[in-house]
């Protein structure tokens, strides 16, 4: 069984001189397995593995030239554990092989694949998306040009109750080895919400710079929910501020409602919160994209206002 | 020989959950031995009575008894630093996942360290000397029980020096150091601590130090500076992934962030 999550989520600004922006795509497929490693250090390893379906062509040369970087990053919260790993090439595509000892997470672990400028790439109008057709875009470093939403695996208690949640299989070929792989009956990989998001998309297919929109939507609603935890620490400020910035506040409280995060009760640094595991601005802006707000993205070219 | 330590199993958290709620004095003590009493006896009114308190595997061996922290506990933070390094160093084959584990952390709290360290420790919280018996749970499950990083006692050494030892790795301070100026100044650590999601990368948390010592900011250990500062990095890293940054643009990104240095007084010695 596969733990797949495939979709497409354009980058924010590179244009295609041919304009089809709905046949491209960047599509990582992530498969997870608990597998038993060798070695001196030995013992259970989770193996993510991650492999990228990449379809631009201005993607591809920043990457060739060193210029970007196709990889995934891992997070799990409860062990404070956070690494990148760079894709390496294997034939004509690329892919990510993590291997990550049982006794470095615990519970939910997030695998966020992505593409992210290294150096500061500057695009000509002719390269960008035609809404930047303005002047020349600049990108510092570290800037997001395709990504995925976080793929969440549930992984209970390590290695102890592990057997819960997973079947376990004597691999035949190494004699003395074994391999685990996830339980479609007992395992719960969780995706991020692909369905309304491509349902979303396909609403927007009309106009074309609602699709590139859709990445910077993502960004002005990270900005926003921190701009919104700040309120919240602020304490008093937030009731008001719900009708005087003209109800966006309340609309971004309601829908996190409606997906189960809440702020931390903490007054001097809240934070949001998704079961017992403190997220971060942007995993949530993900979310609600991934079931987007009730107000779609505005039909004029004042999009950048938002 | 120390004393093998094997981690609860749901049913033993579970009864020790409860008793914390209406015996909380049980963990209190420096003896364990009328905890254990009260496990056992609460697990007869079970379905099962021979369920298991504890698992049949052994956790980890000491290395050296943690039974010499309770005898050399404080008040306060102030021994942090040293009780940290020997916490880890004793159970060096302890993960990062057992240490998240409350059913692991409870065992060393109420079976290793028992109550003695604990209610040492933390006698400075107003908690601590609350005659409100809600007070007094809530007490008992914050520093006994629960698996956060800041206030399980058990979590909070363990942690204190492995956070210390991963930044070591990238940082331009050796391991002692980092361990004693996170433990000494703990209105920085406490907010650094809420960021779990910036701070889980060794290399950004060790930036982060590194450019808080030079600036002085760390050694101020005032809570809205830091803040302040560690808003404006999440605000930075919610559109920017500061994982595939070099040293030198992370540095200047944290450098960024920034408040104004205080007085040059504040750099930290070489």
């Amino acid at each position: 069984m596969k733990y797949a999550s495939n979709r497409n989520f354009l980058h924010p600004v590179l244009g295609q001189q041919e304009f089809l922006w709905p046949a491209k795509s960047f599509a990582p497929t992530v498969k997870v397995y608990l597998k038993q490693s060798f070695g001196k250090n030995g013992g259970p390893i989770l193996r993510i593995e991650t492999r990228f379906r990449l379809d631009v062509a201005a993607i591809d040369r920043l990457i060739a030239d060193e210029r970007a970087v196709c990889g995934v990053w891992i997070y799990c919260a409860a062990t404070s554990y956070r690494q990148f790993f760079k894709a390496e090439n294997n034939g004509n595509r690329r892919q990510v092989i993590a291997d990550i000892p049982i006794g470095d997470i615990r519970g939910k672990v997030e695998a966020h694949p992505q593409v992210v400028t290294t150096t500061e790439v500057m695009l000509g109008t002719e390269e960008a998306h035609r809404v930047f057709d303005q002047e020349p875009l600049v990108l510092p470093p570290g800037t997001p040009l395709a990504v995925q939403p976080p793929t969440s695996i549930p992984l209970l208690d390590g290695d102890r109750t592990i057997k819960d949640i997973f079947s376990w299989m004597e691999d035949p070929d190494s004699g003395t080895a074994w391999d685990v792989r996830p339980d479609p009956d007992k395992a719960t990989i969780e995706l991020a919400a692909d369905r309304p998001t491509m349902e979303f998309l396909k609403e927007q297919r009309e106009t074309d710079s609602k699709w590139a929109m859709q990445t910077l939507y993502l960004a002005a609603l990270t900005e926003a929910l921190n701009v919104y935890l700040q309120q919240v620490g602020d304490d008093e400020q937030t009731e008001e501020d719900t009708s005087s910035s003209g109800g966006w506040v309340g609309t971004i409280k309601g829908r996190l409602a409606e997906l189960g995060i809440r702020v931390s009760s903490d007054d001097q640094d809240p934070m949001f919160m998704a079961g017992p595991y403190g997220r971060s601005s942007t995993w949530v802006a993900q979310r609600l994209l991934g079931d987007p707000l009730q107000a779609p993205p505005p039909d004029d070219g004042e999009e950048e206002n938002q | 020989m120390t004393e093998t330590l094997r981690a609860l199993t749901d049913v033993g958290y579970q009864l020790l959950s409860e008793i914390a709620a209406d015996k909380p004095s049980l963990l209190r003590e420096d003896d364990s031995a009328h905890l254990k009493e009260e496990m056992n006896k609460r697990r007869q009114h079970l379905p099962d009575p021979e369920t298991p308190l504890f698992t049949a595997g052994r956790l980890a061996q000491p290395q050296h008894s943690l039974q010499a922290l309770a005898e050399n506990a404080t008040k306060g933070p102030g021994s942090d630093h040293e009780h940290a390094a020997y916490l880890w160093h004793a159970l060096p084959t302890v993960t990062a996942a057992d240490m998240s584990d409350p059913r692991v952390l409870a065992s060393i709290n109420c079976f290793q360290l028992q109550g003695q360290y604990v209610e040492t420790r933390w006698s400075l919280s107003k908690l601590a000397r609350s005659e409100d018996p809600k007070a007094i749970a809530r007490y008992v499950s914050s520093h006994w029980l629960g698996h956060d990083k800041e206030s399980n006692t058990a979590a909070r050494l363990w942690w204190l020096y492995e956070f210390s030892r991963r930044a070591a790795d990238y940082s331009e301070h050796p391991i002692d150091f980092l361990l004693r100026e996170l433990a000494g100044h703990v209105n920085f650590y406490h907010r650094m601590l809420a960021h779990s999601y910036l701070m889980a990368s060794d290399r950004i948390r060790a930036t982060v130090i590194d450019v808080s010592l030079s600036n002085g900011l760390l050694r101020r250990s005032n809570t809205v500076e830091t803040n302040h500062m560690l808003r404006a990095l999440n605000r930075k890293a919610g559109a920017i992934s500061l994982d595939v940054l070099s040293d030198d643009e992370l540095r200047q990104r944290v450098e960024g962030v920034m408040p104004p240095k205080a007085d040059a007084s504040h750099h930290p010695p070489p």
